[in-house]
């Protein structure tokens, strides 16, 4: 009877106690097949404890001190930015949830719409060269404009007035959840799994 | 147990110090450097997990305790991103002739090339194997961990370790045997 293949491999890796030690000693001296199968495995055994290192072609200290990050800033600056990420959040429910009881009430009480503030245009008015200054030179055509036809637009209205305020209060309110929501979605994320480096014990890396 | 000037280093390097980071970089990169080349068989993919592995250990550095010795942790973190590269990328090919670049240009005395070609056709038969072979090839001969260790390196129950360390092996054995003729 051989030895198994556990056997050779477990008293090769000094891993089998005695008497089972002594006993598959004994049978690889007596068996030629065991003995001829110990002997393949001890030499693949010293040719891989053998095998030298290769050199590196570059050094890898200057590319990997680059790409590191200040470790210090990096843990004090997490509590910070949590911190002030979830003061934020709250900022912005309660202005909207603000601005909303706003609008209803606006609604229930029917106040009149808050006039926008009207900006005078003049200022916003930047100096047109051909027209402004050489008017007489060159004259502009002039092209007849055909009457366009009159629009019937009414305010749409829901359960509550919608004013043309309160649309740009709701617009605003919207883009800035959004840009908060957004700002939540891509937080700071650790590029690495901390899994990866053995602490107690390595996680499964690959499927059989 | 690490010599105290390694366990300075690491601790500095906990601390966030980046010259004694850079120390340990240096100290160690080729050992990291080869434990991905083993397992990965190209020269820039094994550079690139070198590195990987270096700023993985630079993020957890303070994990690690500085009174043990640093080389295995640094393997095996390498050991931990080879894998998960392997299993990103299955090698579309077992071997790869990014080994050629790594061949000595000079030919030397007569056994010294015979050496480097068996040293070549070792490292070929390694990466010929599936890469969860190749893991426990390079934690129990490269890394000399026993199997308890690797079980917990791994995370596989002990009985697939052996199974897949036996089945290795005796692949590896018939490999060398066939080229070798």
């Amino acid at each position: 009877m051989h030895l198994t293949e556990e056997q050779i491999h477990s008293y090769l890796d000094g891993l089998l106690e005695e008497p089972a030690r002594r006993v598959a000693e004994a049978h690889l001296t007596a068996c030629a097949d065991c003995r001829r199968r110990a002997d393949e495995l001890q030499a693949l055994f010293t040719a891989l404890g053998t095998l030298p290192d290769l050199p590196l072609r570059r050094d890898l200290t200057p590319v990997l001190l680059a790409k590191l990050h200040p470790k210090q800033s990096k843990i004090e600056s997490r509590p910070a930015l949590a911190w002030s990420r979830s003061l934020a959040a709250q900022w912005g429910l309660v202005t909207g949830f603000a601005l909303w009881l706003g609008m209803q009430l606006a609604a229930i009480l029917e106040l009149p719409a808050v006039p926008l503030p009207s900006i005078p245009l003049p200022v916003l008015r930047l100096p047109a060269l051909p027209l402004d200054i050489l008017p007489e030179q060159f004259p502009m055509p002039q092209i007849p404009v055909p009457q366009l036809p009159t629009l019937d637009f009414q305010t749409p209205s829901f359960f509550f007035l919608l004013s043309s305020s309160h649309l740009t209060l709701l617009l605003t309110l919207t883009a800035l959840l959004w840009v908060m929501g957004n700002a939540a979605l891509l937080r700071h994320r650790p590029a690495a799994s901390s899994c990866e480096v053995p602490e107690g014990g390595a996680c499964r890396r690959i499927q059989k | 147990m690490s010599s105290p000037h390694e366990r300075g280093l690491a601790l500095r390097a906990a601390a966030g110090d980046q010259e004694a980071f850079a120390e340990i970089v240096r100290a160690h990169q080729r050992a990291v450097f080869n434990v991905a080349y083993r397992l990965l068989g190209n020269v820039r993919d094994a550079e690139d997990a070198a590195q990987d592995a270096f700023l993985r250990a630079w993020q957890f550095f303070d994990q690690f305790d500085a009174d043990r010795p640093l080389a295995p942790w640094l393997k095996q973190i390498t050991v931990n991103v080879c894998l998960n590269r392997l299993q990103a990328n299955p090698p579309a090919s077992s071997l790869d002739d990014d080994l050629l670049p790594l061949k000595d240009p000079q030919p030397g005395p007569e056994a010294q090339t015979v050496n480097r070609l068996r040293d070549e056709r070792i490292r070929r038969a390694i990466l010929s194997l599936p890469p969860r072979y190749r893991a426990v090839i390079e934690l129990r001969h490269f890394q000399g961990l026993r199997y308890e260790e690797i079980v917990r390196a791994l995370n596989r129950p002990l009985s697939d370790v052996k199974s897949d360390l036996f089945r290795a092996r005796k692949l590896l054995t018939a490999w060398l045997k066939d080229v070798e003729g």
